[in-house]
């Protein structure tokens, strides 16, 4: 039963990524901003460690690699790339908390398929696939400025890495948005957690202090959607480092979704309609 | 109504308490401070002890005043709600536990809450719904075409519902909810401001859904004359307790004793005719005018035959009209008299 129904979910996806399509045909103007978002974004990062690195030509602090401007440049694409697919891909999470206190689950839970599914299916925003693109060409121009050697199996243990502690970062995201069945509204706390992301993900985290790398790799994975990547794909950590990073991202992935699962199926209980 | 057959939804003594936060005004910095840090809470029981069954092919509605507990009804049958106590069961399953199963044989429509994506066109929603349900083509073009035709919203299909009115969007939202084919279909509020044609309209389809297709129909609404059109049995319910549950008919008979005459008449037999009617027991009220009289009567204290022997006696009479009040008329009745709902002996199922 379960796997089935697990099939047929999957089985839907075309379908929400279909109606994302439409969405964003209809909303054109979003579709550039998310555009003029990205290249602000990338411009300003870009300007910034060409800044520092011309005061200071590599980083090295406690780290365990340099960080010169290749890796730099480099770390920005590879955050790029992945916040263009967390919006894609993670958006509805996003708003978990704002249908338990405000827009209400019924339109879910009415319909056959898992309820964190179609939320966050129905949430795809093709806009994210625009941004991977422009991750995408940012890694290409800063691999062929600086001269990077890129290995495939890399790319791909990086990809995995990326993929799963991204995972674990939204899903933990999700936890904190079903506290909402508890507390009300919760965006002040998303907030918190949403600039932990911003002002960390574009950083090499490994450049900071432990107890900060500590925080941003087991409690709040931000280090699995920049610097982590960035290492692997540049083949600056051994394939025994690269498998050890990829397993706790994927570790605190399932602990998260356990936690979830547990949270979800307690507040689902007090669950209070809206209106009615 | 089938009442041999097994229900096909049931709930058993069912208790929904809901909780929300106290709002108390509070004098002073430090008691303000401690409020704002702990709130007090107060819990309402949105449903008490609730008990009925709906059988295969009803036509049931659920009637009550803002806040009595049938959307909460609604959404425990659907699955959406867990009961704080008490057992909710459909096609012989719980729906909270089974949600994915129940949903596949159920449909639901919200008035006040769409269930199609907004931004995307219509029949956009119903393909994803067509492989949500795993509904097969041929069936799902069959039923699209069926549907839409009686509904007559085809042109509406390539757009998105945000651009619709409310009338051509309900109509869609009754359309998803009814193309997997369902046993039973819920439907809370589903005329909530439409207008006479689109109200229409969609009542006509509701009833030839229940009577083709034999889809057993639950229907939370306020305007009565859905109800007045749609339905056999009424379930009426207030703060969370049914007060009545039975046929319709059975509802007027027992509520409203009350009857409204109203006689035409050319000429006058009797000069005292209006006395001698107003002093008869059991006539509530006389009004005249322009050889017109209208009388309202309690037919428990009053025989109709008697009285009119009596008008026929008294006047020269044009023409004679008795009507039962509306329904609408009751149920206002029943709800505006709060101790006559307490007192309303709840029929068994």
């Amino acid at each position: 039963m379960v796997k089935s129904n697990v099939f047929r979910q999957l089985s839907l996806l075309p379908g929400y990524i279909r109606l994302s399509l439409l969405r964003i045909a209809e909303d054109k103007i979003q579709l550039w901003g998310a555009f003029a978002t990205s290249i602000i974004g990338i411009g300003m990062y870009v300007f910034f460690w060409n800044v520092i690195t011309y005061q200071m030509p590599v980083l090295t602090g406690v780290g365990w690699v340099t960080w010169g401007r290749a890796e730099l440049t480099f770390l920005i694409g590879v955050t790029e790339s992945a916040w263009g697919f967390g919006a894609f891909f993670w958006m509805g999470v996003w708003e978990i908390h704002w249908h338990i206190t405000e827009l209400g689950l019924e339109q879910f839970r009415v319909r056959p398929a898992s309820s964190i599914f179609q939320m966050i299916a129905q949430q795809f925003w093709a806009g994210g696939l625009l941004q991977v693109a422009i991750g995408i060409v940012m890694l290409w121009l800063s691999a062929l400025t600086f001269g990077l050697v890129i290995v495939p199996i890399n790319v791909l243990l990086g990809a995995l890495a990326l993929f799963l502690g991204q995972a674990a970062l939204y899903i933990l995201w999700a936890c904190l948005c079903c506290l909402a069945f508890w507390i009300g509204r919760n965006e002040g706390l998303l907030e918190v957690s949403d600039a932990v992301e911003m002002n960390f993900a574009r950083m090499p985290i490994d450049i900071m202090p432990f107890g900060v790398q500590y925080f941003l790799t087991f409690v709040f994975p931000v280090i699995f959607i920049s610097t982590v990547p960035t290492m692997i794909i540049l083949g600056y950590l051994s394939l025994q480092s690269s498998l050890f990073y990829i397993g706790i991202a994927g570790g605190l992935a399932l602990l998260w979704i356990v936690v979830f699962r547990y949270l979800w199926a307690r507040g689902l209980k007090r669950y209070q309609p809206v209106g009615g | 109504m089938p009442l041999n057959q097994e229900p096909i939804a049931e709930i058993n003594n069912v208790v929904r308490i809901y909780t929300k936060p106290l709002v108390k005004p509070r004098k002073g910095a430090h008691r303000r401070f401690v409020g704002f840090l702990k709130r007090e809470k107060q819990t309402i029981r949105a449903l008490d002890g609730v008990s009925f069954k709906i059988h295969p092919g009803e036509c049931v509605a659920l009637l009550g005043p803002n806040g009595a507990g049938k959307s909460t009804t609604v959404k425990l049958l659907s699955g959406i709600l867990h009961p704080t106590s008490g057992q909710v069961r459909i096609f012989d399953q719980d729906p909270y536990h089974n949600r994915i199963d129940c949903a596949m044989r159920y449909g639901v429509v919200f008035g006040q809450r769409s269930l199609l994506w907004t931004h995307v066109p219509v029949k956009e929603s119903l393909k994803l719904y067509q492989k949500m349900y795993n509904v097969p083509k041929p069936i799902f073009d069959e039923r699209l075409k069926e549907f839409t035709e009686i509904l007559d919203i085809e042109k509406h299909l390539p757009t998105a519902p945000r651009r619709l009115s409310l009338g051509e969007r309900m109509r869609c939202e009754i359309i998803a909810a009814l193309l997997h084919q369902p046993e039973v279909i819920f439907l809370d509020e589903p005329t909530v401001g439409l207008d006479v044609v689109a109200k229409k309209k969609i009542r006509d389809f509701i009833r030839r859904i229940n009577r083709e297709e034999k889809v057993t129909v639950f229907l939370c609404s306020h305007s009565m004359r859905d109800v007045e059109e749609l339905t056999d049995r009424i379930i009426l319910i207030s703060k969370g307790n049914i007060k009545f549950d039975g046929p319709k008919r059975q509802l007027k008979r027992r509520w409203s004793n009350e009857r409204k005459i109203r006689v035409l008449y050319k000429k006058v037999n009797k000069a005292n005719w209006q006395t001698e009617l107003e002093e008869q027991q059991g006539v509530l009220e006389l009004t005249t005018q322009n050889g017109q009289a209208d009388l309202r009567i309690d037919q428990d204290q009053l025989a109709i035959g008697d009285l009119l022997k009596d008008i026929m006696e008294l006047l020269v009479v044009d023409d004679i009209q008795v009507t039962e009040p509306n329904l609408e008329d009751i149920i206002r009745e029943i709800f505006g008299d709060e101790e006559r709902v307490n007192n309303l002996q709840m029929e068994a199922n």
